[in-house]
């Protein structure tokens, strides 16, 4: 999914509403598209499930998950985003990508007709981060982009510490 | 002292940022709007503070105070929205001010000095006071490049 642009598009038929996961941490909002969401799970419930993993480049990852033969990868929300210390409570497996995000909690779903595309002044890392910025009356909060915070380079690094070994918790 | 410009019908906006005033060419202004929420959200992007809401149009907010005057402004009243050029495409931006900001025409602007920046368009002679005419754009390319692996909640 690209950022639509900031105009709404003009059509006599009702927009798509397009559900969404808003989510806090440290309390930070965030959402994220529901169907990008495969499962949610309590961190208490994935203990036996995730395994450790010992690397320095991505202070953001500390956890891997192991489903259906792929490695998935938790990433701390707080850590990636250099957020103040929180207690995150759950897991939001990821569909299609290998990728798990580590959340305080659920705030609530949604459905949005419009995503605003980020604004061009955002030059740096951000726009591959979020697939735009949503409106929601209590504010704007930005929409992570579930193939965005771990590119392909960062996978493939990721593998190669993966590979050299993982803990079981 | 040779002009800047010779056309009469140049307009500039007056703005003020903590004790020193600059201008920015009226064309490029669409409006001076009252403090608005700021919203802010990880983000790498040096001087960009976070958006606030205008008609229903998300506006990012930049900070000039810190690279003009050394240092961000405190309290802020105003945020005056101008349009920023991104090739073919135009989109607001919203500068905190620290007061009102007044419109002037009829002003000769002359040219910068030798030792003054790029982003410095020229000068703008107020009642003895010299005040910079600023070039947004040189602006912001002069300003300093996103660095770090992650963001931070500006």
């Amino acid at each position: 999914m690209s950022p639509v642009p900031q105009t709404r598009a003009k059509s006599a038929a009702p927009p798509r509403q397009e559900p969404v996961i808003v989510f806090v941490v440290a309390g930070t909002q965030m959402a994220i598209p529901a169907g990008a969401v495969h499962e949610i799970r309590s961190t208490d419930s994935l203990a036996g499930e995730a395994a450790v993993l010992e690397q320095a480049d991505f202070p953001g990852v500390r956890h891997t998950l192991e489903r259906g033969g792929t490695t998935q990868y938790v990433v701390s929300v707080g850590a990636f985003f250099s957020l103040p210390r929180s207690r995150p409570s759950l897991v939001l497996v990821l569909r299609g990508v290998r990728c798990a995000l580590l959340v305080d909690r659920i705030e609530r779903m949604d459905a949005l007709s419009t995503i605003y595309a980020l604004p061009r002044a955002f030059q740096g890392d951000e726009r591959r981060w979020y697939l735009g910025l949503a409106l929601f009356e209590d504010g704007v909060v930005p929409m992570l982009n579930p193939e965005g915070l771990l590119t392909r380079e960062h996978l493939e690094r990721l593998d190669a510490r993966h590979l050299a070994g993982a803990v079981p918790v | 002292m040779t002009t800047f410009t010779e056309s009469p019908e140049a307009a500039y906006v007056l703005l003020r940022l903590g004790e020193r005033r600059f201008a920015v060419p009226a064309e490029t202004v669409e409006e001076l709007t009252g403090a608005s929420q700021l919203h802010k959200l990880p983000h790498t992007t040096p001087l960009v503070e976070g958006v606030i809401v205008r008609r229903k149009r998300v506006v990012p907010v930049r900070d000039i105070a810190t690279q003009l005057t050394g240092r961000a402004l405190r309290l802020h009243r105003f945020y005056l929205v101008v349009r920023r050029r991104y090739g073919a495409v135009e989109e607001p931006e919203a500068i905190p001010v620290t007061g009102d900001c007044e419109l002037l025409s009829g002003v000769i602007a002359f040219p910068r000095g030798d030792q003054q920046p790029e982003y410095i368009a020229g000068n703008l002679e107020l009642a003895g006071e010299q005040v910079p005419l600023l070039d947004l754009e040189k602006l912001v390319a002069a300003a300093p490049q996103a660095a770090g692996p992650a963001g931070r909640a500006a």
